[in-house]
């Protein structure tokens, strides 16, 4: 069977800075990952460099999505093949209503498989759907992208582009930093919701309690650019309980 | 400043010798050749929706302008091409009256006065459909408790084209008042408000886009004579490749206006190594107890933005078109917009790669 996603000793740096050093991680089809680890250890420079964000240098590796060679691809043809990543700080573009933006999305995704463009019609009802599956106010898709929303209506509405584009492997970034408890629920939902037996899940993460919503099949520590352990759910508790200091030592 | 004030000159002096601050950045030589003496006034302009308003007497046009014209110092121009008050449009809108007026100034030199009396109603446009270099004045007095709506448009327009636009608010009065400028050509637009009384609120908001070799000058003074009003404004501007623009904004409060809120944004896009853009706001404040900001920014799109829009699948030539026209979208109002948010999407997408 063919990985989701193989990374295969992956080297990379910012500037002059080497910040991933030899990682190397393969998630199946089905499969959750959680990757945990310290301030600075590499987390959302992995993230950013999968979703293809400018200002990454790859030095050594490879990462193959669904077969291909996903460093060669642009951010818009990552998207298309099927990776998303759910941002750890939405950015916020006002003047660019949620509808246009998300509109946008989908008829690009669509142009990129051949099709026609989505009916409006089909297209809002779905976006309906998804956001009343949220607690997302209808209202905000008038509004400007994230434009004036809290920091849970932001994951939210990442979440809501997820269910929105179903792509094969979702990437999601501190997607459990700044939410309450129940908007940590209704992200975990939404998540388990997108999870399938032919998709996958790569979630980074500092904190167990996202956890206990999203239920991984493996949890990685990475720890100065390397995954130094591996194990299961049960890793992350002992994280928990006794932080990173007892593996990097 | 550079250069010596110029104050109602006794032999006028010749423009492309005036190194004042307002004009550093207009090549002045291309505005003097274009001041030709040009054909009648009332041919310059035509207008609609005029039918039902009065025309001003002799007298009372005179006695108006006197009031409205500004130092000619401060507007070099002026006093090439304004015309006696015998030789404008002059119109009212009388009292309690509901008028919907749209100028269109199609060639030479067009002049045009509209006195609205006190709790009136008035919405107009001034559009510029010109062929050929144009220029011409418009000179608004709005009465205690009446609104105006005014679109000013420059769309599409190569020939070159000055304008000088001058508004007085009276008690109660309020603006909303929409410039939009997109497209090529030369275009230098002044816009004077004066608050001469209290409670009176004016809502400009500016919408430019200088596209290939466009020459955009954009000149705004707003002069708080009399406290307790409020004035808001915003610009937007973008330039592409070989654009240019020049904005100054200039708040002035004056000694007799406390209580005054005035506030001034200036948001700049350089969307080209070879566009440029000149943004300088001014804020002269001669009182205690007043609210204002002012603040130009100038800078290229957010590589934020640019890639969420892309990380969703939305390529980059087609994400920045969709930021620019949002960036843009900001400052059009929703009345009024089609036009300039159509001639945005073409110039952006001729831009595109």
């Amino acid at each position: 069977m063919t990985a989701l996603l193989a990374i295969d000793n992956l080297s990379a740096r910012v500037g002059e800075k080497p910040i991933l050093k030899g990682l190397s991680l393969a998630i199946q089809p089905g499969e959750v990952h959680a990757i945990m680890g310290p301030n600075g250890s590499g987390k959302s420079t992995l993230a950013n460099l999968l979703a293809g964000k400018p200002g990454y240098e790859v030095t050594s590796g490879t990462v193959q999505f669904n077969g291909t060679d996903l460093l060669s691809q642009e951010a818009e043809e990552r998207s298309h093949a099927g990776l998303f990543l759910a941002f750890q700080y939405p950015v916020e573009i006002p003047g660019v209503s949620n509808m246009e933006f998300l509109k946008a999305a989908l008829d690009q995704h669509a142009a990129a498989r051949g099709e026609d463009a989505p009916a409006t019609g089909a297209f809002i009802k779905r976006v309906r759907e998804l956001a009343n599956e949220l607690d997302l106010n209808a209202e905000f898709l008038k509004r400007g992208v994230n434009e004036g929303f809290s920091g849970g209506e932001k994951k939210r509405n990442e979440i809501l582009q997820l269910r929105l584009l179903e792509p094969t492997l979702a990437v999601l970034d501190e997607t459990d930093s700044g939410l309450d408890i129940d908007a940590l629920r209704v992200v975990g939902e939404g998540v388990n919701a997108f999870r399938s037996p032919t998709n996958g899940v790569l979630m980074i993460t500092h904190y167990q309690r996202l956890l206990d919503h999203i239920r991984p099949n493996f949890v990685h520590v990475l720890s100065d650019g390397q995954i130094i352990r591996t194990g299961g759910p049960e890793l992350a508790l002992e994280l928990e309980e006794k932080g990173y200091g007892w593996l990097a030592a | 400043m550079g250069g010596s004030p110029l104050k109602q000159p006794e032999t006028p002096v010749p423009l492309t010798q005036l190194a004042r601050e307002r004009w550093k950045y207009s090549r002045l030589s291309a505005f003097e050749e274009a001041v030709k003496p040009s054909q009648d006034a009332q041919d310059a302009m035509t207008l609609s929706g005029v039918d039902t308003l009065d025309a001003l007497t002799a007298a009372e046009s005179r006695t108006l302008l006197e009031r409205l014209r500004p130092d000619t110092g401060d507007y070099p121009l002026l006093a090439t091409v304004d015309r006696d008050a015998g030789q404008m449009h002059a119109l009212r809108v009388a009292r309690q009256q509901n008028a919907t007026i749209d100028l269109v100034r199609v060639a030479g030199t067009s002049a045009c006065l509209i006195d609205i009396a006190p709790d009136a109603q008035t919405n107009a446009t001034l559009r510029i459909d010109a062929a050929e270099a144009s220029h011409g004045t418009l000179y608004v007095r709005v009465g205690a408790g009446s609104h105006l709506q005014l679109t000013t448009r420059i769309i599409d327009q190569a020939a070159l084209s000055w304008t000088y636009l001058g508004i007085d608010l009276a008690e109660g009065a309020s603006l909303v008042l929409n410039q939009q400028l997109i497209g090529i050509g030369q275009h230098r637009f002044e816009t004077r408000l004066r608050f001469l009384a209290g409670n009176a609120r004016a809502t400009v908001r500016g919408a430019a886009l200088a596209a290939h070799g466009a020459r955009f000058d954009q000149q705004v003074t707003v002069e708080h004579v009399a406290g307790h009003s409020v004035s808001d404004q915003r610009f937007h501007t973008a330039a592409m490749t070989k654009g240019r623009s020049t904005f100054n904004g200039r708040i002035h409060i004056h000694p007799q206006a406390p209580g005054t809120r005035a506030d001034l944004a200036n948001r700049n896009l350089l969307l080209d190594d070879s566009a440029e853009i000149n943004a300088k706001p001014e804020l002269e404040i001669y009182t205690d107890d007043v609210q204002c900001s002012h603040g130009s920014t100038v800078g290229a799109l957010d590589p934020e933005a640019l890639f969420l829009m892309r990380s969703r699948g939305v390529p980059e030539p087609v994400a920045r078109r969709l930021l620019i026209a949002a960036f843009l979208n900001e400052t059009l109002s929703d009345a009024d917009r089609d036009d300039a948010s159509a001639a945005i999407e073409r110039y952006l997408a001729g831009a595109a790669p």
